[in-house]
């Protein structure tokens, strides 16, 4: 229940900070660098898999959980 | 002064829509990317599940993987990832000397496919994704689609995804052969496993040079999840079995499993980018897990885009309710395990990594257009190590 609660609780503050920031095209200069992006870089995915399968965690950084992993 | 600054502002607006074009940028239709990723990955440890949490865990993975891009016109993408993996391990002998050697290969290969179709509507993106994955002891099809959509000028995004995975596994028990009694998961013949996972995922730019993002993630699999040919190592009276009985893992034929993941990347100034990453998980056989990443970018100062970061990460788990040591369990229980993987643990992983990306209309030796290169060592607290190496180069044609 606390847990759930928490999850609502970061949600909704993500949410709530959607509306605070609105940095226009010619603003976003570093933004818009490689080192910004929220996704991994290629070479960190084969690292993810390895992650999940070695750890029996997975999930909310990318990686997938299915599909056999090739690690035995 | 009102009228200088809607000047300026229609200057800027105007440049960052021609500039892209008086860079090349502005006809991605027909453009065509083209990488290859190389990964290798070796561990060693002294739990290997195949001999019941006993036994070296070495093994060696080499991961050749080709991405390709085509970006039909301005709205559609299409992208393939294809690969092999060769697997060798001392697992793979343990099994082939159990099972007299001709029922599985030498080493394993493992080959993948994922292709993806990619379309906009206006702000938003749709997306089909095939997949298909075989080894030697399983098949795999999964098929997915996904949804995006960019709002308030592109500086929130909101994307939902789900993945199904469809597995069709050979059953392969060195231990406890065939049925092992009513309820009980057979170890022989085949099984069928499927994943189901959805992702949600909010994206946010938090000022000039804060960006974050928030991932839920929540995963249902079903059918046979356990794996026939790990062993544990039941306490037995028999003189029969005076070091132990060995037998089939058992594991519950569901799993749920969360994750909720947070992303901050901060950017100090235009040569110094801190990224961060938190996740918390849970599943309901009882693994709760925290990780921690870490990375710090460091612009070198060349007239490429071209940084070094050296990587930290951490993670801790609880294990698994149906985790035990060897010669713990005696057999009466529900489901067992001696899988260190699922046991209580943390780890850390810490490494260095560098990216080369070249200016539109230049590249890099010749004919790379982007270069990656990372390497990370990892050390579980239960004796596992691993190093993991990646490079990847690309052209854009």
């Amino acid at each position: 229940m606390k847990r759930g609660a928490l999850i609502i609780l970061l949600l909704g503050s993500l949410a709530g900070l959607t509306g605070c920031a609105t940095v226009q095209p010619w603003e976003r200069g570093t933004l818009s660098s490689e080192s910004m992006k929220l996704d991994d870089c290629r070479t960190h995915r084969f690292e993810r898999n390895v992650e999940v399968y070695r750890e029996g965690a997975v999930g909310g950084n990318g990686g997938k959980s299915g599909g056999g992993c090739g690690c035995s | 002064m009102q009228l200088r600054a809607l000047a300026s502002r229609l200057l800027a607006g105007a440049l960052v829509s021609v500039g892209p074009a008086l860079l090349g940028q502005a006809e991605p239709e027909g453009r065509f990317d083209a990488d290859i990723l190389f990964s290798y990955y070796s561990q060693d440890g002294d739990h290997s599940p195949v001999t019941g949490g006993i036994g070296t865990e070495e093994l060696e993975v080499v991961s050749p993987v080709v991405v390709l891009a085509w970006r039909v016109d301005e709205k559609m993408t299409l992208t393939a990832d294809i690969g092999i993996d060769q697997i060798s391990s001392a697992s793979i002998g343990n099994i082939q000397m159990e099972l007299g050697g001709a029922s599985i290969p030498a080493s394993d290969t493992r080959t993948f496919g994922t292709f993806k179709a990619k379309r906009k509507f206006g702000n938003q993106t749709l997306g089909l994704t095939l997949g298909a994955a075989s080894e030697y002891d399983y098949e795999s099809f999964s098929y997915g689609l996904d949804w995006a959509i960019d709002l308030n000028q592109a500086n929130t995004g909101i994307a939902a995804a789900i993945r199904r995975y469809d597995d069709a596994i050979d059953l392969i028990g060195i231990d406890g052969y065939g049925s092992q009694g009513p309820g009980v998961p057979r170890t022989e013949g085949k099984g069928d496993r499927t994943t189901t996972d959805a992702v949600f995922t909010l994206s946010q730019t938090l000022g000039r040079r804060t960006a974050g993002s928030l991932e839920l993630f929540m995963s249902q699999q079903e059918g046979v999840l356990s794996t026939p040919y790990h062993e544990v190592i039941l306490i037995s009276d028999s003189p029969l079995y005076p070091d132990g009985k060995h037998v089939a893992e058992r594991l519950p034929d569901s799993r749920d499993r969360k994750a909720l993941g947070v992303r901050l990347n901060h950017g100090f100034t235009d040569g110094f980018v801190l990224r961060t990453g938190y996740r918390y998980y849970e599943d309901d056989w009882g693994i709760a897990s925290h990780t921690i990443d870490l990375e710090t970018h460091f612009r070198l100062p060349t007239d490429r885009e071209m940084w070094l970061y050296p990587i930290l990460r951490y993670h801790t788990q609880t294990g698994a309710d149906y985790f035990g040591l060897p010669l713990t369990f005696t057999g009466a229980e529900d489901y067992y395990s001696s899988d260190y993987d699922l046991s209580e643990f943390s780890s850390d992983k810490y490494g260095l990594g560098w990216n080369l990306f070249t200016l539109p209309n230049e590249s890099w030796l010749r004919y790379v257009d982007r270069f990656e290169v990372r390497g990370t060592f990892y050390d579980r607290d239960d004796g596992l190590s691993g190093f993991t190496t990646s490079f990847s180069f690309g052209s854009t044609f």
